[in-house]
């Protein structure tokens, strides 16, 4: 599928330049990341705690990650949202200052995956809150998860300047 | 021993991926398996295979998308790869966009148009 | 009554294994009596599918218990029956607003008399199987909804005056698991903890009935993402088991070989997380580093990064391992030197060590008690490990050890101890498999997935936490009754009183860390 003279199919095109300044007007340079696990396998939080390691050291981006809710831009939601997690979810999105943006991270996030016919299972994120971007993947490599945070950002410029 | 962890911290290297600047190089050297991808049309529209195996119906074909046409969800796809492995005529391979991510739901489905007739 | 049928292959060369039936009292007597003994363990605790399966009228009523003897080699099922008659003690009574559990409308519930009273390691499961079915475990000491967090929360045992009490979670710092902790506190003194898990409850083993096993095995690697190997082959041991299909030794291998390479992630990731708990950010990053160089080692051998898909049923995995196995060789000894390296620096480190030092202890009676499993147990001394007892077949020839801490002591240092212990002989393990795969050019018999009697089947694995154990009961092609035991279930009950054992609100990160334990493997 790869042809070798350059983009692959499946391939679209993301800018790479000008993300650092966008942070920059948006966010001052600092994109502060709540990650909260409504239901998922672990393996999503695996992942999500990758993009801090050496390897991606997103920390290069502007992003972090903060413990509390109150101090977040971007709440990133793993899991199958479970009957309990449900309110928890909510109380966490409500404490969230403004502008605020919500990632879907994972299958069980965006569609339930296997646990779609669970009795526990709620629904999808985007049934509950409303999502920014949806980054698919069992689990979603860090990667997929960068792109997931560029985007959601980018969309929210494009919103802003219709 | 304080010697020995500031050199530890300082000399080890570099590993630091450059992404997002420099993505082609940077994703050409994994081959993960992350979401499937459809190549191209189906000829066997009789074919069932892929929508039979898929565990979440996030392969769905016939008459409501189109005669033969194939729709994949893979915002609803968990990876387990049975369509690669189940399809023999290898309309379906892992992504090599490894870092799929969209801003809609709507943006993770594609359609291909089925049948032999159409060239896809 | 349904009578599921043991399969005449077994997976586990020279044990037995046979099924009891027994008053449920006599049961209950005879499984206490066994686990009191110290050589038996609890592979599984539950109910088994009844008589209503068929007629379609009343759900399960039968408990099974599974008991592994390692003296004798022995494995039994043991089954009783319920009585009818309590009047009281629903689980409904405890909420405001109703559950659904399957016998919401009825007013009498039958009983049985408590294993828990008489042996820990039942608490949690007992408590688990009256909110589900409305059965009654009559004498347990602290019957409790544990399901429905959004309904429950435990309430305060230590009361006073200077008593502080701290709700923790289920939000909480860094990137974790949902879990609420319930800290009973003086000053910074931790005079008492409980966890209220199963906020991620799932119904996984609901879920599966009337799958196909095929099917079931995706939601078997999706109970804890990472100990997707462990679960996949133990699941896969215990369908292989009840279809009466004996895996071919090649298939075995690859398992073994895949369970190691899930260790040595997961080991090095404890090591990341009990560095940042004590502040050595350098090291955490250095464990972070050889983490991700790991998942990248197993997506090169296998194509997923959490081994997803690698373990299959009844067949041997898709891998190159011509390929594969220079990958690993190649790969392994440049982050082993590394790991090595930092681990060595660490336990040179006096603030390290003196932070781990008596942090968490957990004593030995607790870990015999609870029927701790894992380098939790084994840093409290105790040889539990099944690759050494029920799978030693597979694993003698590979120079595996089971690694118990020389000191013994049970707190923080121990358990990070063990796991560096386990690093080099999980290494080893690989080492010693690598050159026999890929080799074999047996043509396996294929494995047919319709069982038409019922048959039931248990499946062992060691994953990075300890023994999961698997039971499945199967008919017509599809799972009956599906009993998930992960390695954390049998470790949570202990890590609050670990926590509470005369340390300090700023221990709590480093306890933590160091059990490694997983909230999804429990919530199931």
């Amino acid at each position: 599928m790869t042809a070798d003279h350059g983009i692959p199919a499946d391939w679209d095109e993301l800018e790479e330049q000008g993300m650092s300044a966008r942070l920059a007007r948006y966010f001052g340079h600092s994109l502060h990341i709540r990650h909260i696990d409504v239901g998922s396998c672990n393996a999503c939080e695996s992942e999500v705690l990758a993009l801090s390691n050496p390897y991606y050291n997103f920390h290069r981006l502007g992003l972090f990650f903060t413990h509390s809710p109150r101090h977040a831009d971007v709440l990133l939601v793993t899991g199958a949202l479970t009957q309990a997690m449900a309110p928890v979810l909510r109380e966490t999105y409500d404490a969230m200052p403004r502008p605020r943006l919500v990632l879907a991270a994972g299958v069980c996030a965006l569609h339930g995956g296997v646990f779609a016919n669970s009795s526990r299972f709620v629904g999808p994120v985007d049934s509950v809150l409303p999502v920014d971007a949806y980054i698919p993947g069992c689990p979603p490599n860090p990667y997929a998860l960068l792109q997931g945070l560029l985007k959601a950002i980018r969309s929210r410029e494009e919103v802003k300047s219709s | 021993m304080r010697a020995e962890w500031l050199l530890a911290g300082l000399a080890s290297g570099r590993v630091t991926t450059t992404y997002p600047r420099q993505r082609k190089q940077e994703l050409s050297r994994h081959r993960w398996n992350s979401v499937p991808t459809m190549n191209g049309p189906c000829s066997d529209t009789a074919c069932r295979g892929c929508s039979e195996v898929c565990p979440t119906e996030a392969i769905t074909r016939g008459e409501a998308y189109g005669n033969a046409a194939l729709r994949l969800d893979v915002g609803a796809c968990i990876a387990c790869g049975r369509c690669v492995d189940r399809c023999p005529e290898g309309v379906f391979s892992w992504a090599e966009a490894i870092d799929r991510a969209e801003v809609g739901k709507e943006l993770l489905i594609s359609t291909m148009e089925g049948g032999a007739d159409h060239d896809g | 009554m349904m009578q599921p049928q043991l399969a005449e292959t077994l997976p586990w060369q020279g044990w037995r294994m046979h099924t009891r039936r027994d008053d449920v009292r006599d049961m209950i007597a005879l499984v206490a009596q066994a686990l009191a003994g110290g050589d038996t363990e609890l592979l599984y605790y539950g109910f088994a599918p009844g008589d209503g399966e068929d007629s379609g009228a009343e759900p399960a009523r039968e408990l099974v218990a599974v008991t592994m003897d390692r003296s004798q080699r022995e494995v039994i099922w043991r089954f009783g029956r319920c009585e009818a008659g309590h009047p009281e003690k629903s689980p409904q009574a405890y909420f405001s607003s109703p559950v659904s559990t399957p016998q919401s409308a009825m007013t009498v519930y039958p009983e049985f008399p408590s294993l828990a009273s008489q042996y820990p390691g039942a608490l949690w499961i007992e408590r688990e199987m009256w909110e589900k079915t409305g059965c009654v475990p009559v004498g347990h000491p602290d019957l409790r909804p544990i399901l429905h967090p959004e309904k429950v929360l435990p309430d305060p045992v230590a009361r006073g005056s200077g008593t502080f009490h701290l709700p923790l979670g289920p939000v909480r710092a860094d990137v974790t698991e949902s879990g609420f902790f319930l800290f009973d506190t003086i000053g910074e003194q931790i005079m008492h903890m409980q966890p209220q898990l199963f906020y991620k409850h799932r119904d996984i083993e609901k879920l599966a009935e009337g799958m196909t096993a095929e099917d079931a095995l995706l939601l078997a690697e999706r109970i804890s993402g990472t100990s997707t190997a462990a679960h996949a082959t133990a699941f896969c041991r215990a369908a292989e088991q009840a279809l009466g299909y004996r895996p071919s030794l090649q298939n075995e291998r690859e398992r073994m070989l895949f369970g190691e390479m899930e260790r040595l992630y997961n080991h090095v990731h404890d090591f990341s997380q009990i560095a940042s708990a004590t502040g050595m950010t350098v090291a955490q990053a250095q464990f972070a580093r050889a983490k991700e160089e790991l998942l990248r080692l197993n997506a090169e051998v296998t194509g997923s990064r959490y081994l997803r898909g690698a373990v299959r049923l009844g067949r041997s995995a898709s891998v190159d391992w011509e390929r594969g196995a220079a990958r690993l060789s190649a790969g392994l000894p440049a982050i082993d030197r590394r790991v090595r390296h930092f681990v060595r620096l660490l336990l040179h480190t006096p603030t390290f060590i003196d932070r781990l030092r008596p942090t968490g202890i957990v004593e030995r009676e607790w870990a015999k008690a609870y029927g701790v499993v894992g380098p939790v147990a084994r840093a409290c001394g105790l040889a539990v490990d099944a690759r050494s007892d029920c799978l030693r077949h597979l694993y003698e020839s590979t120079g595996h050890a089971c690694m118990t801490a020389e000191d013994a002591f049970g707190d923080a240092l121990s358990r990070f101890r063990v796991r560096v212990r386990e690093w080099d002989v999980s290494q080893r393990i690989v080492l010693e498999l690598l050159p026999s795969l890929g080799m074999s050019t047996l043509v396996e018999t294929e494995l047919s997935l319709a069982a038409d009697r019922g048959s039931m089947g248990i499946g062992v694995a060691e994953s990075p936490r300890g023994r999961v154990s698997h039971v499945l009961f199967y008919k017509n092609g599809k799972v009956v009754t599906w009993g998930i035991r992960a390695a954390s279930a049998w470790n949570w009950p202990v890590f609050g009183l670990a926590t509470a054992n005369g340390n300090i609100q700023t221990d709590f990160p480093i306890i933590d860390a160091s059990f490694g334990l997983s909230y999804a493997g429990l919530d199931r």
